[in-house]
């Protein structure tokens, strides 16, 4: 069957009409040869054995007289030896032997062109027999239920030979002609499956090519009359589904549009977003720094001592009022900048260790205010790494402070570094022994201006911008971040950063 | 002189002897062949002769006029022959008797009796055989008879037809004469 694997359809049926013409013709015609062959067989043998019976009677008074007269007189095996050269006008007969009572040999005929001259012994052939070039047959001769003798005839299969050369000639070309008939009627016959399939084919090639779904493969019969047959149904299914796509694809076309339109407008108002927080963020910093600064000055008291300590402690909540708000300036800048693709890394060479420690050393005073206890686990070996190292520190303190604000007093925050050797990658794990979240506020953390709830939001200030910033950052240094967390146990945000990644060195 | 035509006497009287003896052993030997073919034939007629339908019943009565002149020749050929049943052998047969015969061979020796043989025969419907010389013409059906210097047969399908009886053309064809 692979044979036919790249055969068109029309080819396929014409050779099976062709091979089931071929094979009935044949077996038709081996079936008509063999039975022909049998009869033809049987005739030879019925014939013979009429024959012999006639020959054999028609010697019987020889054979009976020379029996009996048999060593005193030789007459009689002489006029049946004479009777038989009668055969030499028939040259099919090859031999024919006359045998007495005794199974003596009597008389006989051999043809001029047998070289064996010799008579067979009686009871050699029982039966008819066919050698591979003569027929032989042996059979009694009586005469009114007494055995006379025998007789023993040989013919050549000439009439078998001729008959079988004959036969396969005709056969022969039997076949020829119905295989060539067969051919043409196929080639007709095979339209009527071939042509609407192979409409459908051209009609989905060029649909194909085209894209164009108005394409309908051409209806074989007319469309007045009713044909319930399968190809008229598959046509009419093929059509059917082509107007079903064209319809589908002028309403998808129809929705793309509109698709196209919305993300336009929601890119156009990202973009304005991030656009108004830039300058909005930037017009807020430049009084920030001000007050900031100014009363910087005053908590200093650089310009001399503030007598009232009322307002000394009003100048540090001014302070930290306003460091605070300015960080959160710089987060939603950064989250808008980053957002908009528009934050850029200063790739460098950070010694992991040494940046690291500063981390921990800026969260230390603050988890010791708290009371919590930030523990580290940073190998010997950890390896220098290509980060920005400002966004890098950005992302360790980012997950830190969380984990110190989310822990109530007297937990625990844990710095866990691991060089992956095989990924080329290292893992920073922090684990806290905080209040932890459900799957579901764990998708919430990551989203932009989202916190867990309104009882956390009120007792853990917060822009909830953390945690959104730090996967930014994260993902713009090629890696990912993982949180895993139980409520009222605990979380642990684990950061996996390429060691050194060549797409970001490159830039 | 008495003496020697004694002598001469003696040596003719043995080449005599000698002619004598040796003539006898040949005609022995002839007569030994004419019986032994005089059977054959006789075997041959019985197979190849039918008789009407009907008319036998069973055994062949075949009759011989005096003793039986073929000794064993004709008594194992005849055992053979099965065609018109089993063939029984009535010898010294006298003319009143052949009522009793479905073939009667004739001897040369009863050539008187012909005639009267012949009579009964007809009425029977007997297949008559004998080595009388001039018994075809005495109305008998087979004689045997030396044709061309060979013992042959002569048969006399008229009188065969007008017994009611038939002969295969077959035999006739190697009879030495057939009388229509």
């Amino acid at each position: 069957m692979s044979i036919l694997a790249n055969t068109s359809i029309k080819n396929r049926l014409t050779l099976i009409i062709i091979t089931i013409s071929a094979i009935s013709v044949l077996l038709t015609v081996i079936s008509i040869v063999a039975y022909s062959y049998y009869n033809i067989k049987q005739e030879m043998i019925i014939d013979l054995d009429l024959n012999a019976k006639a020959i054999g009677e028609r010697n019987s008074a020889a054979i009976s007289l020379g029996t009996d007269t048999m060593g005193f007189d030789d007459t009689y095996s002489q006029q049946a030896a004479k009777s038989l050269r009668f055969f030499k006008t028939n040259k099919s007969i090859l031999k024919v032997c006359l045998y007495n009572a005794y199974k003596d040999e009597f008389a006989k005929y051999i043809a001029d062109n047998v070289s064996d001259k010799a008579c067979p012994k009686v009871g050699v052939y029982s039966v008819a027999a066919f050698t591979s070039k003569t027929l032989n047959l042996e059979r009694e001769i009586n005469y009114a239920g007494d055995n006379i003798g025998y007789i023993y005839i040989q013919t050549d299969k000439y009439k078998l030979d001729n008959f079988i050369a004959k036969t396969l000639t005709t056969a022969a070309i039997v076949m020829l002609v119905a295989l060539i008939a067969s051919y043409f009627l196929a080639l007709y016959l095979q339209r009527s499956i071939s042509n609407p399939i192979l409409g459908i084919v051209r009609t989905a090639d060029k649909v194909g090519a085209e894209r164009d779904y108005s394409l309908r493969a051409t209806q074989i019969y007319d469309d007045k009359q009713t044909h319930n047959n399968e190809l008229a149904k598959l046509i009419k299914s093929f059509n059917k589904m082509l107007s079903e796509i064209e319809s589908r694809e002028g309403e998808m076309v129809h929705k793309n549009v509109q698709l196209e339109e919305a993300k336009n407008m929601a890119e156009k108002a990202n973009e304005a977003k991030t656009q108004f927080l830039a300058n909005i963020s930037h017009e807020l910093r430049t009084p920030l720094n001000s007050i900031i600064g100014f009363s910087d000055i005053i908590c200093t008291e650089m310009l001399g001592p503030i007598e009232n300590d009322k307002y000394s402690e009003y100048a540090h909540n001014i302070n930290d009022s306003g460091v605070h708000l300015l960080e959160i300036i710089n987060d939603i800048l950064d989250i808008s900048k980053a957002e908009s693709g528009k934050l850029e890394l200063r790739i460098g060479k950070v010694v992991l260790s040494k940046a690291l420690d500063e981390c921990l050393n800026i969260i230390e005073r603050r988890a010791f205010d708290n009371n919590i206890k930030v523990t580290h686990n940073l190998p010997d070996n950890l390896p220098i790494i290509f980060v920005d190292r400002v966004r890098f520190k950005q992302i360790v303190l980012n997950i830190l402070s969380n984990a110190v604000k989310f822990t109530e007093p007297e937990g625990e925050v844990i710095l866990d570094v691991e060089h992956l050797e095989k990924d080329n990658q290292i893992r920073i794990d922090i684990t806290d022994t905080g209040i932890g979240m459900s799957e579901d506020d764990i998708d919430k953390a990551f989203q932009s201006f989202v916190q867990i709830d309104g009882g956390l939001n009120r007792r853990h200030e917060g822009t909830g911008l953390g945690l959104p910033l730090t996967k930014q950052l994260v993902k713009l240094h090629k890696g990912r971040i993982n949180v895993d967390s139980t409520p009222n146990k605990g979380t642990t945000v684990s950061v996996y950063l390429p060691v050194r990644s060549d797409e970001l060195v490159n830039e | 002189m008495f003496r020697l035509n004694k002598h001469i006497c003696s040596i003719f009287m043995a080449i005599f002897m000698l002619f004598v003896i040796s003539a006898d052993i040949t005609i022995a030997g002839k007569t030994s062949k004419e019986k032994y073919l005089k059977a054959a034939y006789i075997n041959n007629l019985l197979r190849f002769t039918q008789w009407p339908d009907g008319y036998l019943n069973g055994d062949v009565n075949l009759c011989i006029t005096g003793a039986n002149p073929f000794g064993r020749a004709m008594q194992a050929i005849v055992e053979r022959n099965k065609a018109n049943g089993d063939i029984k052998l009535i010898e010294n047969i006298r003319p009143g008797a052949v009522g009793q015969c479905d073939v009667i061979y004739i001897s040369m020796f009863e050539q008187n009796d012909v005639p009267q043989l012949l009579i009964e025969a007809k009425a029977k419907k007997c297949l008559t055989i004998s080595d009388e010389p001039n018994f075809i013409a005495s109305g008998g059906m087979v004689e045997f008879s030396e044709i061309r210097g060979k013992l042959s047969y002569i048969v006399n399908v008229k009188k065969l037809s007008e017994a009611g009886l038939s002969v295969n053309p077959l035999l006739l064809e190697n009879a030495g004469k057939v009388i229509r």
